[in-house]
Formats: structure tokens, C-alpha cells, sequence
């Protein structure tokens, strides 16, 4: 084998620094990266070094590089307990305390680097968006999600900056999204957070406690996806901004049959960055707006769901029933 | 010993002093990424080209070198090109590009 190549996490503590000056000097490692943020960690890094005062490192962060099959060493603060508790909540290989020797750092990567990785299988993550105006992408995320349930198991969560799954399925508005997100940060269960609709699970939205952090939603995917073989995300209409398309295997997107909805739906394709998306086209109307072959001319997508103004679609989101069995063929066809 | 801030009373408190806490860390994590780009040398960057294996061009005042780093010296840097092997010295470099 030659050189490990070790990512460390860049922090204003001394460690870091003298860990990389050590490598420098030994020449028995690679530092491939410096990270300053998760996306910079290379993937094909053999070990990661990750300090626990780093505001972005949480435990779902470390348990996802090491389901990936890299070896982790944390570094806490020399008496942390609540820093010691985080890295192995994430159940980094080896933890130690920042007074450890560098040299002796050096050697304890270039020793995991030569044991075997195991990595570990996680669920698909299919994220329902559109654009601001069009309908029914909550419908959409809860039907969806309830065929999956019956043939995987699958938790919806509502990601949505004004939440209304809990709502629709009447469910209490605790715990929601932010519970689940500071549980995970502690290395807490979450089964207690999960509430149980019929054969689905569902993650209530936050609704009036600010913003998810960007952190959070991501360990919330990352975290139920070791749970769950689907995870189904209602986010919301779509922004060039949005951090949780990126986190997913797959997406749907839901586009109103108008004129307006088509047009809108076109400009967000245009600047999509994610899985090549699979389209719902929701409240089509007979008429003279052939609203199949427009989508499919000004989106280039050929629509995988065509709805009409069907009331068993609201009223199966809203009493979590899932769809008939014709349509169910439909949304199972969303996640293929 | 449970986390005292996990108090239903105190689940407000202990969220707010968390937010903070992570803005100081990001703070903190920023301004060492400043410091490391202020003091990292020409050598540094060299060092870092040869970890990764990145493609290297380099510029001395008299011609233009490109192939990957083979290794990284006191004072020079031996670039491996596609026929041969060749030995710059650092104080000779004016330029450097590296491409992943």
C-alpha cells in the first residue's frame, strides 16, 4: 500500500497544525486535504482526522464517513466530556485528547489506514420539491411515501419552511424536525421523535422556531438514512440555494398544469444541480392548454405522473391512505 | 451525567447557548483558515501538490514546466515530466498552477 492519504479538519486548534507538520516531517502520510467545510473532505481520503469543537462536525457527520468506509480519529479537547461524547456518538475509530502527541497521531492514521474498511449499505433519499406556486407537492411526498411504506420501510419528513404534514395528518406539532436534529447532535435516539401513521413514519416540521441550520437538515437525511431503506423529503419549493437536493438519490418534482406553472417549472430545470428529477404534472384540466406536450417541450421531461382534480388524491394525503392500486404503480415508478 | 440544559425548562436556553457556541467554533474555524492562507509558503504549496498528486505547471523566467510532483527538496522541486525528470530551484520559480 502506499502512503495514506489523510484529510485532517482545519481548526484554530494547535493540533491540527502540528499533526500537519508532523506528516510533513515523517513523509509516511499524504495530506490530501485541509478541510474547511464537509464537501472538502475527498472521498477517496483513507483516514479523517476531526476535531469535536468544530461547529460542523456532529455525530451523524462522522458515522456517515465511517459507513463510507474511512477511518475516523477524533480529537476533543483534553477534559471535553460533552466533545469525547460526540465523537464517539458518531463512533469514530479512535478518540483522543488534544494533547496527544503529534508524532504519535502520525502513527496511530498510518496504522488504521491499514486496517480493512467496512462500508455500510444506507437508504435511498427521494426529495419532493417544485417551484414557489406549484401544488401539491405535499400531497405528492405523503402519497409517494406511503406506497413505499408498504413495500420498504420509509419515513416522511417535512422539511418545508412552512410545514404542514402534521398538520394534514393531524398529528401534534412536537417533536418536530428541530427535535429530532439536536437529539441526533447528541448522539440521542430517535425513535421517541418518530411518530407512526398507519405503516408510515413521519418527521413533523419545525414551524415558528426559525430556520433549520443547513447542518441539521443534512444529519437528519444522513442520520434516518441509516435507519430507513426510503427517505421521502417534503421541502418546499425549490430555491438555487437549496442544500438538500444535493443530499439526495433521487427527486420529483411537481409542476402545475398552467401555463404559469410550466413556465415556472422550466426556469428551475434550467439551473437544477441534483439526480435528473422525475416529473409529476398535478391538476391537469381538459382544454386547449395541452399541458403533457408543453412539459414535455419547455422542460424536456416526460411526466411520470399526470393528475387531474382528483379529490381521493387530497383526501388520501389527508387520511393517509394510500393510493389505488393503479396510481400506486405510478408513484412506486417515482422512486424506480 | 445527563445534560442539565436538556431541562424542559431549559430546552430554550440550552439551544440558544448551543447557536452561539457554534458561531464562535465557525469563528474560530474561519479565522484559522485565514491564518493558514496568510503564513503557507511556496513550499507549502509544493508539499501539498505532491500529497495530492496534482498536475503542476510552473513558471521559472526563462521557461514553463508541467507534470506532476515527485518529490519536494530544501531548496528545489523535481517535477516528473512524461521523458524525464527535472530539477527546479525553489528560488527560481516565479509561478505555479496546480490542476486536480
Amino acid at each position: 500500500m502506499s502512503r495514506p492519504r489523510i484529510a485532517t479538519v482545519l481548526t484554530a486548534r494547535p493540533w491540527e497544525s502540528d499533526f500537519v507538520m508532523a506528516a510533513r516531517a515523517t513523509s509516511s502520510v499524504r495530506i490530501v486535504a485541509r478541510a474547511y467545510e464537509a464537501a472538502q473532505v475527498p472521498d477517496d481520503a483513507d483516514v479523517v482526522i476531526v476535531g469535536s469543537e468544530v461547529a460542523w462536525v456532529t455525530p451523524v457527520l462522522i458515522g456517515r464517513w465511517v459507513d463510507a468506509g474511512r477511518r475516523v480519529i477524533g480529537i476533543h479537547p483534553a477534559g471535553d466530556a460533552p466533545g469525547r461524547q460526540l465523537l464517539r456518538a458518531g463512533r469514530a475509530h479512535e478518540v483522543r485528547p488534544d494533547d496527544t502527541g503529534s508524532v504519535e497521531l502520525v502513527g496511530l492514521a498510518r496504522l488504521l489506514a491499514h486496517q480493512p474498511a467496512r462500508p455500510a449499505t444506507a437508504g435511498t433519499v427521494i426529495v419532493v420539491t417544485g417551484p414557489e406556486g406549484a401544488p401539491g407537492r405535499t400531497e405528492v411526498s405523503i402519497l409517494t411515501a406511503l406506497t413505499m411504506a408498504d413495500r420498504q420501510s420509509s419515513v416522511l419528513v417535512d422539511l418545508d419552511p412552512n410545514p404542514s404534514v402534521s398538520l394534514r395528518l393531524g398529528l401534534a406539532p412536537r417533536p418536530d424536525t428541530s427535535d429530532l436534529a439536536e437529539s441526533l447532535h447528541a448522539g440521542g435516539a430517535i425513535s421517541d421523535l418518530i411518530r407512526r401513521v398507519g405503516s408510515l413514519d413521519v418527521v413533523a416540521g419545525s414551524f415558528g422556531r426559525g430556520p433549520l441550520e443547513r447542518t441539521a437538515a443534512r444529519d437528519i437525511v444522513w442520520g434516518l438514512a441509516r435507519s430507513y431503506d426510503r427517505v421521502i423529503l417534503d421541502t418546499g419549493p425549490w430555491t438555487p440555494a437549496d442544500d438538500l437536493v444535493p443530499l439526495a438519490d433521487r427527486a420529483i418534482i411537481v409542476c402545475d398544469a398552467s401555463p404559469v406553472g410550466v413556465v415556472r417549472t422550466a426556469g428551475m430545470t434550467m439551473e437544477w444541480m441534483g439526480p435528473e428529477p422525475a416529473l409529476v404534472l398535478n391538476r391537469v384540466v381538459p382544454g386547449p392548454f395541452d399541458a403533457v406536450a408543453e412539459a414535455r417541450r419547455a422542460v424536456g421531461l416526460d411526466p411520470t405522473i399526470v393528475l387531474g382534480f382528483d379529490p381521493s388524491i387530497r383526501l388520501g394525503s389527508l387520511t393517509c391512505r394510500p393510493p389505488d392500486v393503479d396510481r400506486k404503480r405510478s408513484f412506486a415508478g417515482l422512486a424506480a | 451525567m445527563d445534560d442539565p440544559l436538556r431541562h424542559p425548562d431549559l430546552v430554550d436556553l440550552g439551544r440558544e447557548l448551543r447557536k452561539r457556541f457554534a458561531a464562535v467554533s465557525s469563528a474560530e474555524q474561519e479565522a484559522a483558515a485565514a491564518v493558514r492562507r496568510r503564513r503557507r509558503t511556496l513550499r507549502d504549496r509544493l508539499l501539498d501538490a505532491e500529497d495530492r498528486n496534482d498536475r503542476i505547471r510552473v513558471w521559472t523566467a526563462a521557461a514553463t514546466f508541467s507534470g506532476t510532483v515527485e518529490a519536494v527538496g530544501a531548496d528545489h522541486l523535481v517535477i516528473a515530466t512524461t521523458a524525464s525528470e527535472l530539477t527546479i530551484g525553489l528560488d527560481h520559480i516565479v509561478g505555479v498552477e496546480t490542476t486536480r
